[in-house]
């Protein structure tokens, strides 16, 4: 597994983190880093958002109750990936589970991608060195990234915290489409919900 | 030899299985107080070793219990209240939760006609209880309507009473406003703990600064909306090497475009 962060955001996190949560909050500069997915195949950040692609980073536990409801019992988050797919909108799902604890660990992972059927990629991130970057609190923990590296979202994935039932504001859907309308994010940040992080 | 080797990794398997999840909350409704015109009911959370709840208080994780109750037409139920005062839970440095071990004990009343009750009524109690994991779990209860509440359900509604935060007396906490801090000062008093009802504004500082070991907090209050009156919450300290704890309320001061 590859991790690579800048250590002038590590050096920031830190400082924040002395006086306050290091949350990520709309706004701030994403850090970027590199991470390998489920087969082994490397992404980087930086390299996506060279590119000119909005990304979108999903923290993700295949056996939270939360995550199922958006994965099992609906498909909230790949049929938003696929909407948005062709519109240079690239979905990174994130696992900052360490190794041992519930949802964690490559071949948990592998089965959970088939099993839920997701198109994009599912980054290990064991350490959870990313997952504390950020300030990732739960599963689903959603952030939005420009192409110029600014988080423009920060929060939930929708507006209900329930574990059964989806809302009927999707903040993610919302914050792309006034992204690729070229506004500003109305709501660029929400209370997230959902099981821990299992760091 | 086979059948061996199946019977000691059975032996095996039960050694090291975790607890059945239908085993980490058992529940249980009872009438804690009758009247004419009203009950009020006790709902208690056993929770097997390790595994906790949430409450209504300002959490990174997890949702408090929910009761849906099956209620004859005219009878209308309030909220689950006297949540007592919660355990502050740290996990990583980074995600600040508010939680209830062992037992969580609460009440709730319920208004009617001052008519016949029904023999019983249905409940629909929920929640999400956690360890290393959250697992979602639902029961239905029957609830006995007697017409006095039994000896031990007005004793299970006293000992909710009893470790219900009450008001702090006024003038025992000094707290004022700066911008967007709220001081938070009890004179003479160490290890300050806040614990902010849900539905306040943010506290972006929460995780450093709800908690202090001196005799003030300063906390930092931001996404103030027009919804937001005031923040309340249960405020712990210690004062004289007694444990005080108390609920209180703090003001939003005026506004002019939604941040004090």
């Amino acid at each position: 597994m590859t991790v690579r962060i800048t250590t002038a955001a590590v050096a920031l996190l830190a400082l924040l983190a002395g006086v306050a949560s290091a949350r990520l909050a709309p706004g701030a500069q994403a850090p970027v880093f590199t991470l390998d997915d489920t087969d082994g195949q490397a992404h980087s950040l930086a390299s996506y958002l060279e590119q000119g692609q909005i990304v979108v980073l999903e923290w993700f536990n295949p056996d939270c109750p939360f995550v199922k409801k958006h994965h099992q019992s609906h498909q909230t988050m790949a049929d938003l990936q696929q909407k948005y797919a062709d519109q240079g909108v690239t979905w990174l799902a994130i696992n900052s589970g360490a190794e041992g604890k519930q949802g964690a660990g490559v071949e948990r992972n592998q089965r959970a991608r088939k099993e839920y059927g997701l198109a994009y990629p599912i980054l290990m991130d064991a350490t959870g060195a990313v997952g504390k970057m950020y300030g990732a609190t739960n599963t689903p923990h959603m952030f939005i990234i420009t192409p110029d590296g600014v988080v423009a979202y920060a929060g939930a994935i929708d507006n209900d915290p329930s574990v059964a039932a989806v809302g009927d504001e999707n903040h993610v859907a919302a914050a792309l489409g006034d992204l690729l309308a070229g506004r500003a994010v109305k709501t660029a940040a929400t209370k997230a919900y959902g099981c821990s992080v299992k760091y | 030899m086979t059948g061996m080797y199946t019977f000691l990794i059975l032996i095996i398997f039960i050694l090291i299985a975790p607890p059945l999840t239908m085993a980490a909350v058992t529940v249980s409704g009872q009438v804690g107080q009758a009247a004419p015109d009203s009950l009020t009911l006790v709902w208690t959370f056993e929770l097997a070793p390790g595994w906790h709840l949430y409450g209504p208080h300002r959490n990174d994780t997890g949702l408090p219990p929910q009761v849906e109750l099956d209620l004859p037409d005219g009878w209308h139920a309030g909220p689950i209240g006297d949540w007592p005062l919660p355990r502050r839970h740290v996990v990583a440095d980074l995600i600040l939760d508010h939680i209830y071990e062992d037992r969580l004990a609460l009440s709730q009343t319920i208004h009617h006609p001052a008519e016949a009750r029904p023999a019983s009524i249905q409940a629909r109690v929920s929640w999400l209880v956690c360890n290393e994991i959250c697992v979602p779990g639902d029961t239905t209860l029957t609830v006995q309507l007697p017409r006095s509440a039994s000896p031990e359900g007005a004793t299970a509604l006293a000992q909710v009473h009893r470790f219900s935060p009450q008001p702090l007396p006024d003038g025992l906490v000094d707290w004022n406003w700066s911008g967007s801090r709220l001081n938070i000062a009890v004179p003479g008093a160490r290890d300050l703990l806040f614990i902010p009802m849900a539905d306040g504004p943010t506290i972006s500082n929460l995780l450093v600064g709800g908690q202090a070991q001196s005799s003030s907090l300063t906390l930092w209050v931001d996404n103030v909306t027009d919804n937001h009156k005031n923040i309340s919450g249960y405020l712990l300290f210690f004062h004289n090497n007694t444990e005080i704890s108390g609920s209180i309320t703090f003001t939003l001061p005026q506004t002019t475009g939604g941040t004090p």
